[in-house]
């Protein structure tokens, strides 16, 4: 049913959960499984491009981390993954990301932010699935 | 208080600043500006000579490293696209907001020539943070962007040295001096990282903080600025530094732990919340000078250039940003008096302002999109396979 899908990844224990329900889909339905880490807390209006340096490469190494990890996890079960890693707000990047890979489903694992947080800063998975062309799974 | 307890206050803030910073992903700069605003209006920041002396050369490294960051490769590429547009970008607003300082405001020439400059500025950082964040760094288009910001910055910083200087014997011993040190300095330096690079002592820092050290020493004797020979030292070694990256990790961690917090608080610091309220309307109008001034120059002549209309906003948008050049011209006014508290807090906020508000409407409506091809890696990605 699914062709193509797309592992919304932090590496928060949501995550983790949504990991595993992905690989289980891939390995299920035969499905290409991308993973994909969005960069939060790049900071803005630097005052020189070395601040953006410096805490870009701190990212980068982070995130590298985690999709060797999930890639590790995605292998041990026999799953082909391809991990991306890109910089932006997840809500309206990741959406984006999957239109543009033709993915036709986003898995997403579920933080569980007060209520309040979600009503101040809005919930991620609500951003995802708003700007989102495809089926959106969220994994409790 | 005596300077132990002084330098506490100091490091507090910029530590404070630094967590806020990285809790709000805002640049330190930025946190630190504010910090200094308040520690400035209520709890009564002191500046000392030695405070003065880590600020000043904060700013000056700071330079260095905006002009060690340039992409020589991109500026050969679009070479007269990059110097037309960088050059009108750093030309229009520089004569608008003189202009407007000078007959609208009637501000003494001195003052109006600081905010000509200050407000000339493109903030090559915001622009690289955005492009990093977005991707275009990538792109053609970015990379154009950047190599423009770089052309106008080095308008800005020329006619910082250039407008206050005495044109005496001095100037002509700094201007031979200068030109010989930064034709032998590229080849120099190659050879001495090379060969003394990664030593604990740092050698090669050192090296660095000797010229800019000297050849600012030079600046001053002229009258002139020494930002404009760090500016220049860090066009000449840009390749050499970007071939020991190690040095720069720790060039980075001195000037961003010891020296810019004492630059972005003193900057801060000066800022008077009285004079921001009552200077709100001159705010406005300086922000509307420099944004119309950009508009003017720079979104015809993209469009000359063939870029389309959206893109065309964004790189006028993106050149209309400023900060540090910004804010260092502007103290470098007040430190030399041609400007009063008054109006080095008005031309600060508009910097400031100059930073947040361009960047917000260009990423909100007209951010150039970055298509993927079918099986292509996403340009801002790090794609690893595992089968």
């Amino acid at each position: 049913m699914y062709h193509r899908i797309l592992l919304a990844y932090d590496g928060s224990p949501g995550a983790d959960k949504a990991l595993r329900a992905a690989i289980r889909a891939a390995k299920e339905q035969g499905a290409e499984l991308h993973l994909l880490a969005v960069e939060e807390g790049l900071p803005r209006y630097a005052a020189t491009a070395d601040e953006m340096d410096a805490v870009k490469e701190q990212k980068d190494t982070y995130y590298q981390r985690l999709c060797d990890r999930a890639e590790m996890e995605a292998q041990l079960a026999g799953v082909p993954l391809t991990s991306h890693v890109i910089a932006g707000h997840p809500s309206t990047v990741i959406p984006e990301f999957a239109r543009k890979l033709g993915c036709d489903l986003i898995v997403a694992g579920f933080h569980g932010h007060s209520a309040l947080h979600a009503r101040i800063f809005g919930s991620t998975c609500r951003g995802i699935i708003f700007h989102s062309d495809c089926s959106v799974l969220v994994v409790k | 208080m005596n300077q132990w307890l002084t330098a506490a206050l100091w490091m507090g803030l910029a530590l404070a600043a630094s967590i806020v910073s990285i809790r709000l992903a805002i640049s330190v700069a930025l946190i630190e500006i504010l910090f200094g605003v308040i520690g400035g209006n209520f709890l009564g920041l002191q500046e000392t000579p030695w405070v003065n002396f880590l600020a000043g050369f904060g700013s000056v490294l700071l330079t260095f490293l905006a002009g060690a960051e340039i992409e020589p490769d991109a500026l050969r590429r679009h070479w007269r696209p990059v110097l037309t547009v960088g050059f009108i970008s750093f030309l229009l607003p520089f004569l608008g907001a003189m202009a407007f300082a000078r007959f609208a405001l009637h501000w003494p020439w001195n003052g109006a020539k600081i905010a000509g400059i200050a407000l000339s500025t493109t903030s090559v950082a915001v622009v690289y943070a955005v492009m990093v964040e977005t991707g275009l760094n990538k792109q053609d288009v970015g990379r154009f962007i950047l190599a423009a910001c770089f052309v106008t910055d080095l308008g800005t910083v020329l006619a910082l040295g250039a407008a206050f200087a005495d044109y005496n014997a001095w100037l002509a011993i700094f201007a031979i001096v200068t030109a010989g040190v930064l034709v032998a300095v590229p080849r120099f330096t190659r050879w001495f990282f090379g060969v003394l690079s990664g030593h604990v002592s740092e050698p090669s820092t050192k090296l660095i903080f000797l010229l800019l050290f000297f050849l600012g020493g030079l600046a001053a004797q002229a009258n002139s600025e020494a930002v404009l020979t760090a500016y220049l030292l860090g066009l000449v070694v840009a390749s050499v530094m970007a071939e020991h990256h190690e040095m720069v990790v720790h060039m980075r961690a001195t000037v961003f732990t010891l020296l810019t917090p004492f630059y972005f608080l003193k900057a801060g610091a000066y800022v008077s919340l009285r004079s921001l309220w009552l200077g709100l309307g001159l705010i406005a109008l300086f922000l509307l000078v420099k944004g119309g001034a950009k508009i003017a120059g720079v979104y015809p002549l993209t469009r000359l250039y063939r870029y389309d209309r959206s893109t065309a906003w964004y790189t006028t948008l993106m050149m209309s940003t400023g900060l540090t050049f910004g804010t260092i011209s502007a103290l470098f006014g007040l430190a030399h008096h041609y400007i009063d508290q008054g109006q080095y807090t008005v031309l600060v906020t508009v910097v400031i302002l100059s930073a947040v508000i361009p960047t917000l409407i260009a990423q909100s409506y007209f951010r150039p999109s970055i298509e993927l091809q079918e099986g292509e890696p996403h340009p801002l990605s790090v794609t690893q396979e595992v089968r």
